[in-house]
């Protein structure tokens, strides 16, 4: 788990924390079940005040992203499939309508960038 | 308290032994000197010699500063200034016996064992030692090596001035007192015998220690470090 | 069991030319205040006063619930301290000098003690006279952290360390307390050993506390307005903390950077407050033209 906090941004340290470990659990970069560092920890690695790695966990707590089990640590959640289904679809939504953009700039016809989506999906099976 | 006394013994090491080689030259010196070596000098520099053992103790420690360590470990001022008195009383005993061992011992000795060994020399060097310790520790626990040079200073400038009294009424006051003070002593001991004497004098000395013990406790639990 | 590793309050001390004047603030268990403030402000007093070297004219200090005179031997076996100059016998060896100090304390780990010195690279043998400054101070944090004490008292434990090791020292003590009950107290002029490592900071001038604050507080949500002093001067008194005047307007120290941007739109400029700026503005007032 990799986290970088920027000093100048304008978001306040235990947002930006908050936003990319999110990121990460949606992006399936940390698995459900995986272990996350102990808020001393995290504190100490980045050089924050504890009470702020600790409010970050609160905040992802109440988000219902992470879960703490007493005397054994933090861990991702197990995520609710339907919840976690729908933040990926958007995802690819984003994704998608990115590559849209860029296509009708190109000029490119929705049949054309049907037949594309379609040899990429069998390339990839 | 036991931790305090090591602690001082630690950290005083060198200066200990080194002392203690001091001494023992000098005493031997003193008991071999063919025109002076009577007894009682003898007993009464032996114990003169132990007094300054726990007054270096304590000067060493003021010149280092390692007073505020000292007293930021987890031990009340009492404890440290208990400790003071027991390990210079000890160290005290130690040290006479060592003094006549070796005027005992040394071949070039006019002393005899027989008569370094008596009670009455013992408690002659021992009375010294702690009216001198009774003297030193509060001040300079209080001061440090100012109080060292406080103490003897003030004897200086009593004798100075206690001569320059005798000098200027030209009475023999002073004789008188000296005299008055071994007529009351000996009457003691002609009332007590020898040993009711030697209780008596460990009695008075008891006291003095504790009375200097309380003044040391009251200074030293205001002393500022 | 209380959940404050130190609370002091209504502290008085009277020295010629200085007084310690009604000092109060509290350190939560677990977690790391910094006391910062120019030379003479009065750091090294409350120190002082919280180990019983010098005793308070007035005020309290509590030590994990136990008062620092009535209780002083049983309140300092929980403290490892570090001064910024460390009364050591200069002649005696640092191996000597630990022998002497370590039965003092119950919880003594020998071993721990071993690691630390091979880990800072403590000479052992040598004499303490031997020593540069930096050395010193590390065989001191040693032996304050070889007792399991609870909480650690650093007076300026930085001074003559050069910033290299000196951030390896803060982030070294911020390694050591990932142990949830230690807390610690480090007074510093500064104020960058406090970016690294505290939770709270306390400022403290001329023998007064002006702010005990969480660093989190103070970094996201204070800052500094800078502008013109006719624009500027309109700033809500209540969210005023302390103001200079220059050449080109005023900067004015706020205790709620977004509030103040709201407030007085475009033509100032809001940025974040460093501990220096702080340190530098609070409580300082502007003559009124």
């Amino acid at each position: 788990m990799r986290i970088l906090i920027s000093n100048s941004s304008p978001d306040p340290i235990y947002e930006q924390i908050v936003r990319q470990i999110k990121g990460q659990i949606i992006a399936g970069e940390l698995a459900e079940g995986a272990p996350l560092p102990s808020i001393r920890k995290l504190a100490h690695e980045l050089q924050i005040s504890v009470i702020t790695s600790k409010r970050a966990y609160e905040e992802l707590d109440k988000e219902g992203l992470i879960d703490t089990v007493g005397g054994k640590g933090t861990f991702v959640a197990s995520q609710n499939q339907e919840f976690m289904r729908e933040k990926r679809m958007k995802l690819v939504e984003t994704k998608l309508s990115e590559a849209l953009d860029d296509a009708r700039m190109l000029g490119v016809s929705y049949e054309e960038l049907g037949e594309m989506l379609r040899l990429l999906w069998e390339e990839e099976s | 308290m036991f931790k305090v006394m090591m602690k001082d013994l630690i950290m005083n090491r060198t200066a200990l032994v080194a002392n203690a080689f001091i001494m023992a030259a000098f005493l031997v010196f003193m008991a071999s000197w063919e025109e002076g070596a009577s007894l009682g000098t003898f007993a009464f520099f032996s114990g003169l010699m132990m007094a300054f053992v726990p007054a270096m103790i304590v000067t060493r420690e003021d010149k280092f500063k390692a007073m505020a360590l000292g007293c930021s470990l987890p031990v009340s001022r009492k404890t440290i200034v208990r400790s003071r008195y027991l390990l210079a009383v000890g160290l005290a005993v130690v040290g006479i016996l060592f003094a006549l061992s070796l005027a005992a011992l040394a071949p070039t000795s006019q002393l005899m064992a027989a008569e370094l060994f008596r009670m009455e020399t013992v408690l002659r060097a021992l009375s010294v030692t702690i009216i001198l310790i009774a003297l030193l520790l509060p001040f300079t626990l209080r001061f440090g090596a100012l109080g060292l040079i406080l103490v003897l200073g003030s004897f200086q400038v009593l004798g100075i001035l206690a001569l320059t009294m005798v000098k200027f009424t030209r009475s023999s006051a002073d004789k008188r007192l000296v005299d008055s003070i071994i007529e009351s002593v000996e009457s003691l001991y002609a009332r007590f015998g020898p040993i009711g004497f030697d209780l008596l004098l460990v009695l008075f000395l008891a006291a003095v220690l504790v009375a200097s013990y309380a003044v040391s406790v009251w200074v030293f639990r205001r002393r500022e470090l | 069991m209380t959940a404050q590793a130190l609370q002091v309050s209504g502290l008085r001390k009277t020295f010629k030319g200085f007084t310690l004047n009604d000092v109060s603030f509290s350190l939560p268990k677990g977690h790391v205040m910094g006391l910062v403030g120019p030379n003479g402000a009065g750091k090294t007093t409350i120190i002082k006063l919280i180990m019983n070297l010098i005793a308070p004219e007035a005020g309290e200090i509590r030590i994990l619930g136990l008062d620092s005179r009535k209780q002083e031997a049983k309140a300092r076996a929980q403290i490892g301290f570090v001064y910024d100059v460390m009364p050591f016998y200069a002649d005696v060896s640092l191996q000597d000098t630990k022998r002497a100090i370590a039965p003092f304390y119950e919880k003594w780990n020998e071993a721990l003690f071993q690691e630390l010195a091979s880990t800072f690279d403590l000479p052992l043998k040598k004499k303490v006279k031997k020593l540069s400054q930096g050395m010193r101070t590390k065989f001191a944090l040693a032996l304050a952290l070889s007792h399991e004490a609870d909480l650690l008292i650093l007076d300026e434990p930085t001074t003559g360390l050069d910033p290299v090791f000196r951030r390896e020292l803060l982030h070294g003590l911020s390694d050591l307390l990932q142990d949830e009950g230690k807390s610690v107290l480090f007074s510093t002029h500064i104020t960058s050993d406090l970016e690294r490592i505290a939770d709270y900071v306390t400022f403290i001038r001329d023998g007064s506390i002006l702010l005990t604050e969480t660093r989190e507080e103070l970094r996201e949500v204070w800052g500094i307005v800078r502008g013109e002093e006719s624009v500027v001067s309109g700033l809500d008194s209540e969210l005023w903390r302390g103001a200079r005047r220059h050449s080109h307007g005023l900067d004015v120290l706020t205790s709620d950077a977004s509030a103040a941007q709201r407030a007085l739109g475009e033509s100032v400029l809001v940025e974040r407050a460093s501990f220096e700026d702080i340190v530098v503005l609070l409580d300082k007032e502007v003559q009124h033209v």
